[in-house]
């Protein structure tokens, strides 16, 4: 060791020592359980980042947000470009019996559903694996994605297993919508 | 002067440069942007605990008013039922109050926890506030940053040539350019020379080529006996 090492003037600075940089690292697709963000007047804690698969290398990202009265889904589809939306879960049971009907009867929903007053038709029908938290075996499931004719109000039923539903309603959203990202304890 | 404060002078100017080097204005400023970094980093982890808190606190303050409604729901319900019958009026009026006081109770808690959230998110805002300025103002100095880098290495490249520029001697260049011509010149002349030299083989050769084409051209010495027989000359 020279005297330079001594004094610190040769030590190179080890990025992984450096933490993310707070004006260009904290970025809406790096967003991490505990993280902080500003969205739609209210603040929303990071639950948790979930990731699916797809199939053929198309991976998509889903965080869980939570503000002390509500909890929404960020979903981050990565095709040619990335395309967020927001979703909200509903009971399977308010898009009426007929549907559960229909499901049993035909394996698949209907192409077309109305809910709350809106007409949502079928965009389409895709499988895929899911990883909670990012981590551990992909758990199998089916998912049903509908859009209004505007295109501005989705609808989606995924089924976990053989009688397991769920639905949630969105839309859209573009990244500038959210601000004031802060970091977590992670 | 003396050899020794000589060689102190020379020691002297060498630790200014050292010093000089230290004081690279680019590199303090690159490290107070680091710094400021670091401590904007620190002051964003402060907000995300309170704004975590303030969450927390208005999420129990929504179920603490959840529960006073539960509670007043209640004791409708005990009142409800010994009207019906099914419970007994003293019995129900006991527990209703019962419920009541609790209601009470928890109202007061929810307002206070509410008023507790108010304050956290008040705090909040305020941080907010102060760490968006901070974020402006890092991310203002860095942008002059990279524009001072520039053309502190612009004016660091115009000062090098603009240097050769000055230590080119232009009389010497026109005295250098005129020793070239001069040596063209010398070149080109000698050249001249040397094919002056070359012409009179050549001119031999030429002549013995055109006398022996000259029997070939028939047409030609024909017209030339002809002119001469005219003319009496044998």
């Amino acid at each position: 060791m020279g005297w330079k090492d001594l004094l610190g003037f040769g030590r190179k600075e080890n990025p992984a020592d450096k933490g993310p940089d707070p004006l260009h690292d904290l970025t809406l697709s790096g967003l991490q359980a505990g993280d902080m963000v500003d969205f739609d007047l209210k603040t929303w804690q990071v639950q948790a980042r979930h990731r699916y698969d797809w199939g053929g290398g198309d991976i998509s990202f889903e965080w869980q947000l939570k503000s002390h009265d509500d909890v929404i889904y960020l979903q981050k589809d990565a095709d040619d470009e990335a395309e967020w939306s927001i979703s909200r879960p509903i009971a399977f049971g308010r898009l009426g019996p007929e549907i559960r009907d229909y499901l049993s009867e035909h394996d698949d929903p209907p192409e077309e559903i109305v809910f709350d007053g809106v007409t949502y038709c079928i965009e389409e029908m895709a499988g895929g694996h899911f990883y909670k938290d990012d981590r551990g075996p992909g758990k199998e499931f089916l998912s049903w994605s509908y859009a209004d004719d505007s295109g501005e109000k989705y609808l989606s039923i995924e089924q976990w297993g053989e009688t397991e539903f769920e639905a949630a309603v969105g839309g859209p959203a573009e990244e500038y919508q959210f601000t004031n990202i802060l970091p977590g304890s992670h | 002067m003396s050899f020794f404060s000589r060689i102190f002078r020379i020691g002297q100017a060498e630790a200014h440069s050292v010093i000089d080097k230290f004081e690279d204005p680019i590199k303090m400023t690159e490290q107070g942007i680091r710094d400021l970094k670091k401590d904007l980093q620190g002051a964003m982890t402060s907000l995300a605990e309170v704004k975590a808190i303030a969450i927390r606190t208005r999420r129990d303050a929504d179920n603490k008013k959840k529960l006073a409604a539960d509670y007043e729901r209640k004791a409708m319900l005990l009142l409800q039922k010994a009207q019906g019958g099914t419970l007994d009026m003293s019995d129900a009026e006991r527990l209703a109050t019962e419920a009541l006081a609790q209601k009470e109770q928890v109202a007061n808690e929810a307002l206070r926890v509410s008023q507790e959230a108010e304050r956290h998110e008040q705090m909040a805002n305020q941080l907010q506030a102060n760490v968006n300025k901070i974020k402006s103002s890092v991310s203002t100095y860095e942008n002059d940053l990279t524009t001072l880098k520039a053309r502190a290495r612009t004016a660091s490249s115009t000062k090098k040539i603009n240097q050769q520029l000055a230590k080119v001697d232009a009389s010497g260049t026109i005295a250098m350019l005129e020793k070239m011509k001069s040596k063209v010149e010398e070149d080109e002349s000698l050249a001249i020379a040397y094919a002056d030299m070359a012409t009179p083989d050549k001119s031999i050769d030429r002549e013995i080529d055109s006398a022996l084409q000259a029997g070939q051209t028939a047409t030609t010495s024909a017209s030339l006996l002809e002119l001469k027989k005219k003319m009496g000359i044998e």
